[in-house]
């Protein structure tokens, strides 16, 4: 790290390489397909090279670096909303694949598309049914196993919205996956 | 921490190990709790999956953009001096590399942008037609597509370039980014965010920024943002940089005390995506670049 920032190229290959595949999986996960998770990602590592001279220490270096892939995705994302975009529902009935040609989870579908999954889907699915807001917080959490704390540094937001966010967001997850156990046999609270 | 009571919430808590001993005990002898906590693990585990790696072109690709982009920053760097208020540097474009990439260029090796002479003039010209055109541009918005109304004007300076296979995608991609090279006239996303396109300095984004303030002064955004309600909205582009950026110094004084926020903006600087504001206080305003590292960029005073 250290070498990296006094100017080593070699140092920061190292560690770029080391991180690449974590910083990968985040823009992945959060994107949901390849070609924008690609170009989030180069945009990621270009501001990681770019910034290392002013990381401070004051984070970890990973939560740092999720924090501006994490930024790179939303921004790819902004930028996504701006370019037409197949319907929606329309995409989740023909099973294409997330990583197919022009981004088939490309546009976040309207609530109506949401209850319109009745069978099993597959994950990156299931997170492109996810609010943006709740999809960033689970993914953090449950990809990068990054803590609360670090979580509401990443995005900005309180640590109890941290909680609620990653909460809902898991729970949407398990109903649109398909778990066994679904909303209407799942056990009741006892009172 | 004090333990919830719906049973997704539990669950949640559960899983990430923050309720206590007594907490946790209560929790597992509720059915619907220890039932939701099986599903959550089972989501958990689907997302550990590793997803299906990048393209191993595209990988290099971006390292080499990386590496590229430190050198070329640290060159630059020297060149400016301490006085330079743009931190950030003309470098490779990484986004560029897919579509921007000039035919027979090999992939794998690091894309450099085209020469920048003459965007400064078409920066000031597009900041001319900003101002007639913002609202033309507002109100096609709603119709969905920005695309379609600035492909028109954008075959010229692409030409030669590699067309990208024709997808429609690529189409739409790089009609943005075409648009983009020519300066990009400013448009108005939703959450009244100001595009402010692709520009090469700061005397372009301060231009840029100018005019975009001249086409919206009737309606100041708000005064002394705190910057809370655009954490909720993580994609609403400007208006998240104080909730992204909670813990870095430069970030903080944005905007300082008693200043007013004229406009939230994005751009993109040298390549960079940047949060651009202009604040006005003691009828002076300025206009500030907050980079993707939370890095202030550019911060300097509007003429």
């Amino acid at each position: 790290m250290a070498a990296a920032q006094a100017g080593d190229r070699a140092a920061l290959e190292t560690l770029l390489r080391r991180h690449h595949d974590r910083l990968w999986a985040l823009c992945r996960r959060l994107t949901g397909n390849h070609a924008d998770a690609e170009d989030a990602l180069q945009d990621a590592l270009i501001a990681i090279a770019r910034g290392i001279g002013r990381y401070d220490g004051r984070a970890a270096f990973t939560t740092w670096s999720y924090r501006v892939a994490t930024n790179a995705c939303l921004d790819e994302l902004r930028r996504r909303r701006r370019r037409p975009m197949p319907d929606a529902p329309g995409m989740l009935g023909t099973g294409e694949s997330p990583d197919g040609p022009g981004g088939a989870l490309s546009a976040p579908p309207a609530p109506t598309a949401v209850e319109a999954v009745a069978d099993r889907v597959d994950i990156d699915t299931a997170l492109a049914l996810l609010p943006q807001d709740f999809r960033a917080a689970v993914v953090l959490r449950d990809l990068c196993d990054l803590d609360y704390a670090e979580i509401a540094r990443v995005l900005g937001i309180p640590v109890g919205t941290v909680r609620s966010r990653i909460a809902r967001g898991r729970s949407q997850l398990a109903d649109l996956l398909g778990n066994p156990t679904d909303q209407q046999n799942r056990p009741t609270t006892r009172s | 921490m004090t333990a919830p009571h719906d049973p997704d919430d539990l669950a949640s808590a559960l899983l990430d190990g923050l309720l206590t001993a007594d907490e946790a005990a209560a929790a597992r002898r509720d059915p619907a709790v220890v039932a939701r906590l099986a599903e959550l693990a089972a989501v958990r585990e689907a997302l550990r999956r590793p997803p299906a790696g990048p393209d191993p072109v595209a990988r290099e690709r971006g390292l080499a953009a990386a590496l590229a982009a430190f050198e070329v920053g640290d060159d630059a760097a020297e060149q400016r001096g301490a006085g330079a208020s743009v931190v950030g540097t003309v470098g490779d474009r990484g986004r560029r590399g897919r579509a921007d990439r000039p035919a027979g260029e090999p992939t794998g090796t690091p894309w450099r942008p085209r020469g920048t002479a003459g965007r400064r003039w078409l920066a000031a010209a597009a900041v001319v037609l900003a101002v007639v055109g913002l609202g033309v541009v507002v109100s096609n918005w709603n119709a969905g597509s920005d695309s379609a109304d600035t492909a028109g004007g954008e075959t010229s300076t692409r030409a030669g370039d590699d067309a990208g296979g024709g997808s429609d995608e690529a189409t739409a991609e790089e009609a943005e980014d075409g648009a983009a090279e020519q300066g990009a006239a400013p448009t108005v996303a939703p959450g009244g965010i100001v595009e402010l396109g692709e520009l090469d300095s700061s005397e372009a984004l301060a231009e840029s920024a100018r005019s975009a303030v001249a086409a919206q002064s009737a309606s100041p955004l708000t005064e002394s943002s705190s910057g809370q309600d655009a954490a909720h909205d993580l994609g609403a582009g400007g208006g998240a940089l104080r909730s992204r950026c909670p813990d870095f110094a430069g970030a903080q004084r944005l905007p300082a005390t008693g200043e007013t926020i004229l406009l939230e903006a994005r751009a993109t600087l040298h390549g960079d995506s940047v949060d651009v504001w202009v604040l006005a206080a003691d009828g002076t305003q300025r206009v500030v670049a907050v980079d993707g590292t939370c890095e202030v960029v550019v911060d300097r005073p509007l003429d």
